[in-house]
């Protein structure tokens, strides 16, 4: 895929970085990202993602922007009230870079649609506000070999983890890779979201941010974590967060990584 | 006193408390289902709602035993976005 032509000064401060160089910025370049759900998440995830140099995005997701999602949606402004978020969403990326290419879907993912919209991708953000999504995506990804960047947000505490990424088998480091570098035989998966919630809670159970109240910043850290996974998996980077969680609590300001095992509670 | 170090998370807190908490357990080492079964005692609210435990910081199942002064930790999902 072909660099925008002002590509040395645009990303000039991050090609400096040895884990990003040429070859890096060209697998940002020409990654597929398909983000689902442009809403408190979705906003800083396709942000920083598209300020860093990703060629290629898939934006799925069927609201349109209301007033009350100004607050932490900063992607959106006053104008966009009304309008479907995927194009919103659309129209800030190609001002950002028109080089990049963008797909938009103003539908929710679905199990008719999920197959076809995964094939598309590399990775899959997922910046959904509801449980049915969020196991959709984990199911789909799981059938379609694709990993995934899982986030939520409830009140002042946000969880992050990345899923079902391809790893090096147990002799090796932890080192997860684009799919088309890998040969299946010498590489294992890593632990997906039923492994660490194996079925969705009950109807009502644990509130959404419209029921219980959030600050947007809080969106905009816990995106910025998926972005940066995303990055570091695009990358090649070590540390991604497979086969554990990071769960933060801005009240403290803390971060507490937990550790997951096969000994999942799946029946 | 023989104690765990329970501390909760998301909502449940609202249930337990926040922080960290000693939690009394009746011997050295106890099964997490003996844990649960405490623990709903304790907390009844908690019973029936969604969460994993967590010892010393790794995701365990039912059968996993839990020692004097481990840190234990409940886990909602969470699902805003």
């Amino acid at each position: 895929m072909e660099m925008e032509p002002d590509f040395l000064d645009r990303y000039q401060r991050q090609l400096s970085l040895c884990e990003v160089g040429l070859d890096g910025q060209r697998a940002l370049r020409a990654a597929l990202v398909m983000v689902v759900g442009l809403g408190g998440l979705g906003c800083p995830v396709v942000q920083y993602l598209a300020a860093a140099g990703v060629g290629n995005f898939v934006l799925v997701d069927a609201d349109r922007v209301s007033l009350s999602n100004l607050h932490r949606q900063i992607l959106y402004n006053q104008k966009d009230v009304g309008r479907f978020k995927v194009e919103a969403a659309q129209e800030w990326i190609q001002k950002q870079n028109a080089q990049i290419k963008v797909s938009v879907y103003t539908e929710m993912l679905s199990a008719k649609n999920a197959t076809a919209f995964l094939a598309l991708a590399d990775i899959v953000v997922d910046c959904t506000d509801n449980f049915a999504a969020r196991y959709l995506i984990n199911d789909a990804c799981a059938l379609a070999n694709k990993p995934w960047v899982y986030g939520s947000i409830a009140k002042f505490e946000g969880q992050v983890a990345v899923f079902n990424a391809l790893m090096k088998g147990a002799e090796g480091e932890n080192q997860d890779m684009m799919a088309s570098e890998v040969s299946e035989d010498s590489f294992i998966r890593s632990l997906n979201y039923r492994d660490v919630f194996s079925k969705p809670p009950g109807e009502g159970e644990i509130q959404n941010c419209a029921e219980a109240g959030v600050l947007g910043a809080l969106a905009g850290i816990i995106g910025s974590f998926q972005a940066m996974e995303v990055l570091k998996w695009i990358l090649g980077l070590q540390g991604l967060l497979v086969n554990q969680m990071l769960t933060y609590n801005a009240i403290d300001q803390s971060i507490v990584k937990f550790q997951l095992d096969n000994n999942s509670d799946r029946k | 006193m023989m104690e765990v170090q329970l501390i909760s998370f998301g909502a449940l807190t609202d249930i337990t408390g926040s922080g960290v908490l000693g939690f009394a357990i009746p011997r050295p080492a106890i099964s997490v289902a003996e844990l649960m079964s405490l623990l709903f005692v304790r907390y009844p609210a908690l019973e029936g709602k969604t969460f994993r435990i967590a010892v010393n910081e790794r995701f365990v199942d039912e059968k996993f035993t839990i020692g004097l002064g481990d840190n234990v930790a409940l886990m909602p999902p969470f699902s805003g976005g």
